[in-house]
């Protein structure tokens, strides 16, 4: 899934554990204190780039001291996805352990919300009895800002299974939580000031590898002018190679406070104008080989040219075994860029738009929409993700298309339906406000390109989000007239988008009372056949259709739909997925229906916890009032009541919420939960206040007492108490200050 | 991104470095001014948020070492 967006061949260069180049200053110190820690759980290399982070870890790796394997992970910035992360996790734990993760790899593109519970939990569960224990490095990562991501490698780190170690290698302090665990003395942290070069190690580097014949006093300067900094002293080191005079340039240094992008201009033009070209156009690739960079230097020449580059120890580092991939050092490639953009400023574009097309041709849809979108062809990766976001957002990765439309400029995004629909779908499950904007957003937008998605027009796709929108938010009425919009539109009547509307017109139709309408567009989905990336779908439409069938009497039937889904769901390992919320309500009520009470109870818990995790609303309320209704079964009333106010809270942020609301009331009769008794914060539709009321009111607003108001009005101060909790009772608050600011809202002062 | 444009206001903001940022590395902050002196540089220039968080991400990746970050007060009170 994870491999959709990239060839198998890319991947494994994020798996490859960079090999120690010849010629690398081996830190003795460091890796002895790595691999010594033992009991610990986090190893943290923290430092900004350039400092050694990367060599160390596999110079850690290579240490004959060091017998764990090594599960390796370098990062990119389109790793910020919680699937695609994780999808890439298990993958290299697999590079040691090749049975690992596949019920968490099955999970994973359903696990939307509960990432924790269906994916981490159980791989720490399979790790735990592993007799190797193993190494997982995370490498870069820094280019992690998803908060999901974060929670999830902190609660790894909470529970980690014995065999494993972790060890992740960032220029800044990931937010992990890390002080519960440095305060157990569970990390090893290594940073800059640990990374500082010695003297020694100056000294092996510049005379050893780079062959430079400094004296000491030189070294030494030359370590301190650069604080001992490994690219730094790497660049300096190669700016004075070609130099006859390397003493006098290095004591010229000393007084000097030039930065190191003056040193990269510097080993620049010590280059063949060739070589310069190449590393110049090739800086714009995240990933390097032959191929590639021909089709962007428009040339031939692209193996002799790594080769050269690789030979004058020019900051390239190799991806593979088999010499096919490269990339450059990070800072190397920064500097580059912006050599690039001062020398040849127009250049940039045209050299990315053929990367782009390389990438495109090859299936690499990541890649070519990057390079699109940085080549500022604003159509043409509109285009890759319109050709390309369904399946990706199908296979969980919804954050990855909101990345891709995100980079591109909000006026391209709004001047194209297909681009607001996609956001918003990407929206949909995080932020339903937002998530409207979008849908509204597309309303309004042109279609400067025909759908690649299936979509038919603007209209249907429109109406199917709106539709998929209202029935979580809780609007009943919307999502009916959407649903019934959408099969109107839609003239291909065995498409996926012809299920998918019927099931939205049924799911809106029970919440709605009318299950007859409901139980027919139900059915009339489940006959149909639809493709892998809907299968969601199928399961939301069964489970509904099972509840359908049990309350119109046919317990039978509803027994064998309710089956038909959970075969559904096993086969999609859809269990924790949060679109199988309605399944696991409709087995409450079969479970109920047959006296299974804990069954019910534990089916109608999970029904309420996977709504909540997508926000829809009224399986939220439904599934919270079955649970208030077998409390009060049971005589624990408080509980019931407790349940009932939470589903207030819910139904009250529904605009439409259908029969919900009848069944809200029913439950709060028989609890005999008065009005006053509501969630604060209910709002009383119309509310009556005496004369009485009305002056006692006024004077709450003021800084008087209930006693000075009392004696104000000539009443005793029961009076007064007696006035005000009536008053709060009718306005639904709790302050003084509250019942002011109510009765003015409600226009009564 | 939001549908609507959010309300992050550009305020002008003063980056003072360590160091002398050559005129190449200087040149790379588009939007940005360049003061280099002699134990630091200073960079100035109107920034949202996350054009200051960018700027400031792009000064760590080149090893540059911060000093200090401040907003210039020019009559409009800084976010």
């Amino acid at each position: 899934m994870a491999g959709a967006l990239e060839e198998p061949v890319l991947v494994a260069t994020k798996l490859h554990v960079p090999s120690v180049r010849p010629g690398f200053v081996v830190r003795a110190a460091l890796v002895e204190r790595l691999v010594a820690e033992l009991g610990g759980k986090l190893t943290l290399v923290c430092a900004p780039a350039g400092w050694g982070k990367t060599t160390l870890l596999s110079e850690w790796r290579a240490s004959p001291a060091e017998p764990r394997p090594f599960a390796w992970l370098s990062l990119d910035r389109g790793d910020d996805d919680p699937v695609r992360f994780w999808a890439y996790v298990i993958a290299a734990l697999r590079t040691v352990q090749p049975q690992l993760g596949a019920q968490s790899l099955a999970q994973l593109p359903r696990a939307a919300t509960s990432l924790v519970d269906a994916v981490v939990a159980p791989l720490i569960n399979e790790l735990a009895p592993l007799e190797e224990p193993l190494v997982l490095v995370l490498d870069d990562y820094h280019l992690v800002r998803s908060e999901t991501i974060h929670e999830s490698i902190a609660f790894l780190l909470r529970h980690l299974p014995a065999p494993l170690h972790v060890a992740i290698a960032s220029r800044a302090d990931p937010p992990l939580a890390l002080a519960g665990l440095r305060a157990a003395g569970e990390i090893t942290e290594i940073r800059a000031a640990d990374l500082r070069f010695t003297d020694e190690e100056a000294d092996e580097l510049l005379n050893g590898s780079l062959g430079l014949g400094l004296e000491p006093g030189d070294v030494e300067l030359l370590r301190a002018r650069t604080e001992g900094w490994a690219a730094g002293l790497q660049l300096a080191a190669l700016s004075a190679r070609p130099l006859e005079d390397r003493h006098a340039y290095v004591q010229s240094l000393a007084g000097d406070d030039r930065q190191i992008g003056d040193y990269l201009h510097e080993v620049l033009a010590e280059q063949t104008p060739e070589l310069r070209e190449f590393l110049l156009r090739t800086s714009i690739l995240d990933r390097l080989c032959a191929p590639l960079c021909d089709a962007v230097t428009g040339r031939n020449d692209g193996s002799e040219r790594l080769e050269a580059v690789d030979r004058s120890n020019l900051f390239l580092v190799s991806l593979d075994t088999r010499r096919e991939w490269y990339r450059y050092h990070q800072l190397f490639a920064d500097l580059l860029r912006y050599e690039l953009s001062r020398a040849e400023p127009e250049l940039a574009s045209d050299l990315h738009r053929r990367a782009a097309a390389w990438h495109r041709e090859r299936g690499n849809v990541e890649d070519a929409i990057a390079h699109a979108t940085a080549a500022g062809d604003f159509a043409g990766a509109s285009e890759l993700i319109a050709r390309h976001w369904r399946p990706v957002w199908s296979g969980g990765q919804r954050e990855t298309v909101a990345r891709w439309i995100d980079a591109l400029p909000r006026e391209v995004v709004l001047g194209d339906a297909r681009l607001c629909l996609a956001r918003g779908w990407a929206a949909l499950y995080g932020d339903l406000p937002e998530c409207d904007r979008w849908r509204s957003a597309a309303e309004r937008a042109p279609l400067p390109a025909p759908f690649r998605d299936g979509s038919a027009s603007v209209e249907e796709a429109v109406a199917m989000l709106e539709a998929a929108h209202a029935n979580l938010n809780g609007d009943v009425g919307r999502a009916l007239a959407a649903a019934r919009r959408a099969l109107a539109r839609i003239e291909d009547r065995s498409s996926p988008a012809q299920t998918i509307a019927n099931v939205h017109l049924g799911m809106a139709a029970y919440y709605a009372g009318d299950l007859a309408a409901a139980e027919a567009a139900l059915e009339a989905a489940s006959r149909t056949r639809v493709g892998a990336e809907w299968a969601s779908v199928s399961v939301t439409a069964l489970g509904n259709l099972s509840a359908i069938q049990l309350e119109t009497g046919d317990a039978e039937q509803a027994e064998r739909t309710l089956a038909e889904t959970e075969r559904a769901m096993d086969e999609l390992h859809a269990h924790d997925a949060p679109f199988a919320c309605r399944a696991w309500l409709a087995r409450g009520m079969l479970c109920e229906h047959y006296g299974d009470t804990a069954g019910a109870t534990a089916a109608y818990d999970q029904a309420v916890r996977l709504a909540r995790a997508i926000t829809s609303r009224l399986v939220t309320a439904h599934g919270l009032l079955q649970l208030a209704a077998l409390d009060r079964r049971r005589g624990a009333h408080v509980e019931a009541r407790a349940r009932v106010r939470e589903a207030r809270r819910v139904v009250e942020e529904c605009a439409d919420p259908g029969v919900v609301a009848e069944l809200l009331t029913r439950a709060e009769r028989a609890l005999q939960l008065a009005p006053a008794q509501r969630a604060a914060g209910a709002l009383p539709a119309r509310v009556e206040l005496s004369e009485r009321e009305l002056t006692v009111l006024r004077l709450l607003g003021t800084s008087l007492s209930q006693r000075e108001i009392a004696s104000e009005l000539y009443v005793s101060f029961n009076t007064v108490k007696s006035h005000t909790r009536t008053l709060f009772r009718k306005l639904g608050v709790a302050t003084r200050a509250d019942a002011v600011a109510r009765a003015r809202a409600l226009e009564l002062l | 991104m939001r549908v609507t444009d959010g309300e992050s206001a550009a305020v002008s903001y003063r980056v003072v470095v360590k160091g002398r940022l050559s005129e190449h590395v200087a040149a790379a902050f588009e939007g940005v001014e360049c003061e280099p002196g002699a134990g630091e540089s200073v960079l100035t220039g109107a920034l949202d948020q996350a054009g200051l968080h960018g700027l400031l991400e792009r000064l760590r990746d080149l090893g540059v070492q911060l000093v200090s970050v401040n907003p210039i007060d020019c009559g409009r009170a800084p976010e």
